[in-house]
């Protein structure tokens, strides 16, 4: 049903839909939570509403005839919900979060392109059908409604009822709808059909046609619009709800709503003349208007998959400029919508906003290249040319910081999930769990939001069900029944920082040690500081559970956690007071286009070492330094061996000093806590680089994670320390060194890209 | 209304897709049959997809068949189109136009 993404003229309006659903779900998903903890109010509802709606009008666009179906019936519960015709008790946030699961996930069917089991979210359906039947949860005032007129809509499989509207009851409204649309209204891709489909969906519709303007077929421009209607609408729906259904196309059209008292007689009158309203809702879908026009007028040669596909997207994208056509006439709306504050943004392919990030790292080393240049010629310190180089490097230096801003996403986008995860695991483990989380509005790279989501849920899990005692528990340990768990995350020197802190029973560190010392993950003898053993818990193979929960027994440890925290440049630790609870820090880069490093010299070469592993430099005694069997070598530091690669030799230097005492031996962290120490000759200087890859440009190094280009041009390459921890140090009589780390087979190239070859990718 | 079948008529096939951008050709085929001055005859039969714009140029042909004394008639119409018309309230018109089997 789905056609091949590649083939399809309309992936990337799919795929815009798809990115808006995910952040309408993100939002969703925070509304409900508020719903769920009684902290609603009235805009909740709507946002709830709107953002289903959004779905549907989109899902709707694409025929995605599920998500459409489903939409449709959640709709109708979330409309009662805002009419305050349902009571919000716990069976009803269950049946709305049960409904956001089935919505969620249809959203991910259409987007792999896969078609659920007909089964699939019945029960959430059944759910909302005994509420929209009357049957659960009525309001007591509220039977009339409960059952609303329903006409069949073509592409809709959901369940279907027409009431009886023609009977003279109370809250019928009638409209009469006078329908014109613009001459370029198709082309704006605004489809009629599609609209009174959706009046139709509303009650019961009678629909003239005038025809009048159409011309002959040798004068017809099959393009433009020629016919108009009127339509007598009687609905149990409000005046904004009909207004909806013309959002999109309020620019497009002259439209007259009259409200129609019993006798038909005129009860009010509202023309809502074809300009842009101030509706602030943001359902736009699409940013660019032109290119969406030209997208959709030029699509000639292409194979039109789904009319209706074609036509929708503009309306949903309308209301960037669109229009509530209402003014004060709605006598029996009940639901005026709030003012959302409008967010003035606009939608970028990524791969776009990556282009320029290059673009601009490309012209920091340009510059950085230009001044060294500057620096070396005899050039007065004070000439323009110094002085406007100056001034270059700082604008360069803003226009980094900005272009790395427009990548940055408030961590919202993650944290918004975590409520119901507490919610789910705390029904799960019978906990008692508040859940407070600070600073969503913190940003960091998209690309590092990400990769955020897998870790936090893990540590949260493991906080609920670690950490925190279960309600007689906590009463007998003089706690308050229930426990809290704090997310938090701030910006702090560069870097972002997210605490999980839970006020439970803390680490239990007798246990962690037994179990740590059982598994061999320490010595029998080891004494460790307490701070070690609360960190054993990241230790590979770690977990401290009695029994193997369903929750954080999934065969994913903190040791996970901590290597994806780690591959993103971070690190995670833990602090925890027995009793009182713990608290696990993340500390994550902002950004994965930058690094902070240390460039390092070795032999001839320079090396870049990530800030963020080095833990010291030392220049150890002879004295410290042992040599081991096989020739490598140790050093002693405060009591400890540390074993030290030699970077120069690890990457072909036979020659080079084996000698730490003779050089600087910088301590890194590297993965699950294990420090080496490199020898390299000397320390260049501290540099924020911008990380090129070497496997895009070259091929996979073993030992190197990517390169950068240093102000003089050269390349430089930054070493993968978690690699280098693991790696092998090379034979010292064996010429070919690394042959079997990371050389392929096929090739008899040297190990290592040669600078003319750098060069030649690079440029 | 122009009724009565022209056993003349060349029947033409509508295409699957009768969007927004088969309007265009959609007229094309149309208007080259009409100066055949025999009719109209379409077969609605593969019709799957239907938009207003594709509409307006069935019912322009059909007015221009009445104004040149063509006949015009759709047969085996899908269901889609049988809905499209309905929904546009152009009900009473196209069972003036259709021909059942």
């Amino acid at each position: 049903m789905l056609p091949a993404m590649t083939d399809d003229p309309f992936a990337q309006f799919k795929l815009t839909f798809f990115e808006e659903c995910t952040e309408l779900l993100t939002d969703m998903e925070q509304n409900l939570g508020l719903v769920e903890s009684g902290s609603f109010d009235n805009e909740t509802l709507h946002a709830i509403f709107r953002a289903v709606h959004s779905i549907k009008a989109g899902a709707d666009a694409f025929s995605f005839k599920r998500m459409v179906a489903f939409t449709h019936r959640f709709e109708f519960l979330l409309d009662l919900l805002r009419e305050e015709k349902l009571a919000v008790d716990e069976p009803l946030v269950d049946t709305l979060f049960k409904s956001f699961d089935v919505l969620s996930d249809l959203v991910s069917f259409a987007q792999n392109g896969e078609e659920p089991d007909a089964e699939y979210g019945q029960d959430a359906l059944a759910a909302i059908e005994g509420y929209l039947s009357g049957d659960v949860g009525s309001q007591p005032a509220a039977e009339a409604t409960t059952d609303k007129p329903v006409v069949e809509e073509k592409t809709d499989q959901a369940v279907v009822e027409t009431a009886d509207v023609q009977s003279k009851e109370e809250g019928i409204n009638h409209f009469r709808i006078e329908f014109t649309p613009k001459e370029a209204m198709y082309r704006h891709a605004n489809e009629p059909l599609l609209i009174i489909r959706e009046l139709m969906e509303l009650g019961e519709i009678t629909t003239t046609i005038d025809t009048e303007r159409l011309p002959e077929l040798a004068k017809l421009e099959p393009e433009d619009a020629y016919f108009s209607w009127v339509f007598e609408l009687k609905t149990r729906y409000g005046r904004d709800d009909v207004d909806e259904v013309f959002e999109f196309v309020i620019d497009d059209c002259d439209l007259t709503i009259v409200t129609l008292g019993d006798d038909n007689e005129v009860v009010s009158v509202d023309v809502s003349p074809g300009h842009a309203g101030d509706d602030d809702d943001d359902f736009g879908f699409f940013v660019d208007d032109e290119a969406l026009k030209s997208g959709v007028v030029d699509a000639n040669p292409k194979p039109v998959e789904e009319v209706v596909a074609e036509t929708k997207p503009a309306e949903v994208k309308a209301p960037a400029a669109a229009p509530a056509a209402t003014t004060p006439a709605a006598p029996t709306g009940p639901t005026a919508k709030a003012a959302m504050p409008k967010s003035a943004s606009i939608r970028v392919d990524v791969d776009r906003v990556d282009r320029l990030v290059n673009m601009v790292g490309e012209l920091v080393i340009t510059q950085s290249m230009l001044a060294q240049e500057v620096n070396n010629s005899a050039m007065d310190q004070s000439s323009n040319v110094t002085n406007g180089m100056e001034e270059l490097s700082m604008h360069i230096r803003e226009l980094q910081e900005n272009v790395m801003s427009i990548r940055m996403q408030p961590v919202k986008s993650v944290f918004a999930r975590m409520p119901r995860i507490v919610r789910d695991v705390s029904k799960k483990v019978g906990k008692k769990v508040k859940l407070i989380t600070e600073g969503e509005t913190t940003e960091v790279d998209k690309t590092v939001i990400e990769e955020l989501a897998d870790p936090l849920t893990h540590m949260i899990r493991n906080s609920l069900d670690h950490g925190l005692e279960t309600p007689e528990e906590r009463l007998a340990a003089g706690k308050g029944e229930e426990g809290t768990i704090r997310l938090s995350a701030e910006h702090r020197g560069g870097r972002i920082v997210i605490e999980i802190t839970d006020d439970g029973r803390g680490i239990n560190r007798e246990k962690v040690l037994s179990l740590a010392k059982e598994k061999g993950v320490v010595a029998e003898d080891a004494s460790l500081s307490d701070e070690e053993i609360d960190n054993l818990i990241f230790a590979p193979g770690f977990s401290t559970a009695d029994e193997v929960t369903d929750l954080s027994g999934r065969g994913v440890g903190m040791d996970v956690v901590r290597r994806n925290i780690q591959a993103l440049g971070g690190r995670v630790s833990v602090t925890s007071t027995p009793g009182v609870g713990a608290r696990f820090q993340l500390t994550l880069p902002l950004t994965l286009a930058v690094l902070d490093g240390m460039i390092v010299g070795a032999s001839d070469e320079k090396y870049v070492i990530p800030i963020n592993n080095i833990i010291e430099t030392v220049r150890p005694p002879s004295s410290d330094v042992e040599t081991l069997i096989d020739g490598n070598k140790v050093i002693r530091i405060r009591g400890e061996y540390i074993r030290v690669v030699s970077v120069a030799r690890m990457f072909g230097d036979v020659n080079a000093s084996n000698d730490p005492s003779k050089g600087l031996v910088v301590l890194v962290e590297a993965d699950g806590g294990k420090v080496i120490g490199l020898h390299v000759d000397m320390l260049a200087g501290q540099q924020q680089v911008v990380i090129k890859s070497l496997e895009t440009n070259y091929r996979a190094v073993k030992g190197i994670a990517s390169a950068t280009i240093l102000g003089d041009g050269s390349v430089c390459l930054i070493l993968d320390i978690d690699a280098l921890a693991r790696m092998e140090v090379p034979k010292i009589k064996k010429p070919e060194l690394m042959a079997d780390s990371f050389v392929p087979k096929q090739t008899e190239q040297t190990e290592m890209p040669s600078a003319e070859h750098l060069e030649a990718v690079t440029a | 209304m122009t009724n009565s079948q022209d056993t003349s008529a060349r029947e033409v096939k509508l295409p699957r897709e009768l969007d927004l951008l088969a309007a265009e050709s959609l007229k094309e085929t149309l208007l080259a049959e009409l100066d055949e001055g025999e009719g109209l005859l379409l077969d609605a039969s593969d019709v799957e997809r239907v938009s207003t714009p594709c509409i307006e140029v069935l019912v322009s042909a059909q007015k221009t068949c009445v104004a040149t004394s063509q006949s015009f008639q759709i047969s085996n119409s899908s269901q889609v189109l049988v809905d499209a018309f309905s929904a546009l309230g152009l009900d009473e018109q196209f069972k003036g136009w259709r021909t059942i089997q």
